[in-house]
């Protein structure tokens, strides 16, 4: 075996290994908009740190890969076709869910900006349930107004 | 040899461009990935942040008009059989004139009687609907307000009073016996704050300043705050979370309205009061206020309602 259809090999398994990380990625991402929308805030903080290692780990073999990618460049004729039909499958899939993830955060990203005014609006509503709290009770006239016994 | 492709070596090359493409695209959606990642976090903490504030306000919203309506309920019941106290020992009192001994005891009990009137009239106060008549003005002038009915007090108790003064109006729309009310609440609690502490500098510093603040609606916004610094001992961290209830007290007398009631009238205005230690000792009471611009407008008469203050370290000042 050539070293370049070593690399080869060896680029094709770590993007594998990427593919089931985003794989992992994806169905995270996927558990997030009930979670947003039951404002289950603390198990989308534990969610996310879930990604976050995934992430981790999905970065941690960049390098490399952009490594044995670069190595592709050379002497083109020796990749064979089928080792560069598997990179290409491979890489085009992790293209594909990493977008769907990027957008699906995005939509989250609004989501969760839904929510955030919508707990603005229960803040803002506070004063509106107090008002009908005390609504029974009748106004009296007084001269100091709310000056206790102690000023 | 020829640099021409042949056929087969220019699909392969084509087959490599394509590659590198498409490598290229993994990098940069992983990097895009990374952003929304870090952005969707740096959300979700925020959405925490505001969902337990505003759980944290409804709870203590809840407490705070379960708390009024039964103090308004028991003021009513008792201030009833009070009148008739205070009636029967006025009689009394006109029987027993001429006996010292016994003059003297109804003369105390009428006393009493009046003090227990005092507090039913300030629960009453406190929980009863009020209504406020907005007014240009500026803190300046509540400021001012406030200190002259103060004068005598801070005299007596040796309270040196520094005041920041000279910059802008800072412009107000206010009900200002109401606010100027809560100014002299908060300046008779540093008072008594620092006549209990030992502190050989007795210092009450007021000033105000147009600052951006956040307001209860999480949002930061324009505001006029007018603070109060005293020299006192400052907040207990146990007393900070409590020392808005009505009815918390830490002295032997009082009635533990006197910030309930500042805080209710701050927070109808669309304010806020914020309570804190300051480093070099001493507490630090901020009532926030909307600038005159953005100040809560409506009818002329707004009900004022309980509400939840602010309490960020803490003195017992109530």
């Amino acid at each position: 075996m050539t070293d370049q259809a070593a690399s080869a090999d060896t680029l094709v398994e770590l993007l594998e290994a990427q593919q089931a990380l985003v794989e992992e990625l994806s169905l995270l991402a996927a558990r997030q908009p009930p979670l947003i929308e039951a404002g289950e805030s603390d198990g989308l903080l534990a969610l996310l740190a879930d990604r976050q290692r995934i992430l981790d780990r999905l970065f941690g073999d960049q390098e490399r890969i952009s490594q044995l990618a670069a190595s592709l460049d050379h002497p083109a004729g020796r990749l064979g076709g089928e080792a560069r039909a598997r990179i290409s499958r491979v890489a085009a899939a992790i293209s594909g869910r990493l977008s769907q993830i990027v957008r699906s955060d995005e939509e989250d990203q609004v989501l969760i900006g839904a929510r955030s005014q919508r707990a603005s609006r229960t803040m803002a509503k506070l004063d509106t349930a107090k008002q009908a709290h005390s609504a029974y009770l009748r106004s009296r006239a007084v001269s100091n107004r709310f000056a206790d016994r102690k000023g | 040899m020829s640099t021409a492709l042949t056929p087969t070596s220019a699909r392969q090359k084509v087959g490599l461009e394509e590659l590198r493409q498409l490598m290229r695209s993994v990098n940069d959606t992983t990097q895009q990935l990374e952003h929304t990642h870090a952005a969707l976090s740096e959300q979700v903490a925020r959405l925490q942040d505001e969902l337990a504030e505003a759980n944290s306000q409804l709870r203590r919203s809840r407490t705070l008009a379960a708390l009024g309506e039964m103090a308004a309920g028991i003021a009513h019941e008792v201030r009833n059989p009070l009148g008739s106290i205070g009636l029967y020992v006025q009689m009394l009192a006109e029987d027993v004139a001429d006996r010292p001994e016994p003059a003297r005891l109804c003369q105390r009990i009428a006393r009493a009687v009046e003090d227990l009137d005092a507090i039913v009239r300030d629960v009453l106060l406190f929980a009863t609907e009020k209504t406020f008549q907005l007014q240009p003005t500026t803190a300046e002038t509540l400021i001012d307000k406030a200190l002259e009915s103060c004068r005598s007090l801070l005299a007596e108790a040796g309270v040196d009073v520094i005041t920041a003064g000279g910059g802008p109006a800072l412009d107000l729309e206010v009900d200002q016996g109401l606010i100027v009310q809560s100014l002299v609440n908060v300046i008779r609690n540093a008072v008594q704050a620092m006549a209990e502490s030992d502190a050989a500098r007795r210092e009450l510093r007021i000033a105000a300043a147009r600052q951006r603040r956040r307001g209860p609606d999480g949002r930061r916004a324009e505001r006029i705050v007018i603070w109060v610094d005293d020299t006192g001992p400052g907040i207990a961290p146990e007393v900070l979370k409590r020392m808005f209830n009505p009815f918390f007290t830490t002295r032997r007398t009082g009635t533990g309205l006197g910030l309930a009631i500042v805080n209710r009238i701050v927070d109808a205005h669309g304010g806020q009061v914020t309570v804190s230690n300051r480093d070099g000792g001493g507490a630090r009471v901020a009532l926030c206020l909307p600038p005159r611009a953005t100040a809560r407008s409506g009818t002329p008469t707004t009900p004022l309602t309980p509400s939840s203050p602010t309490a960020q370290a803490g003195s017992p000042q109530t």
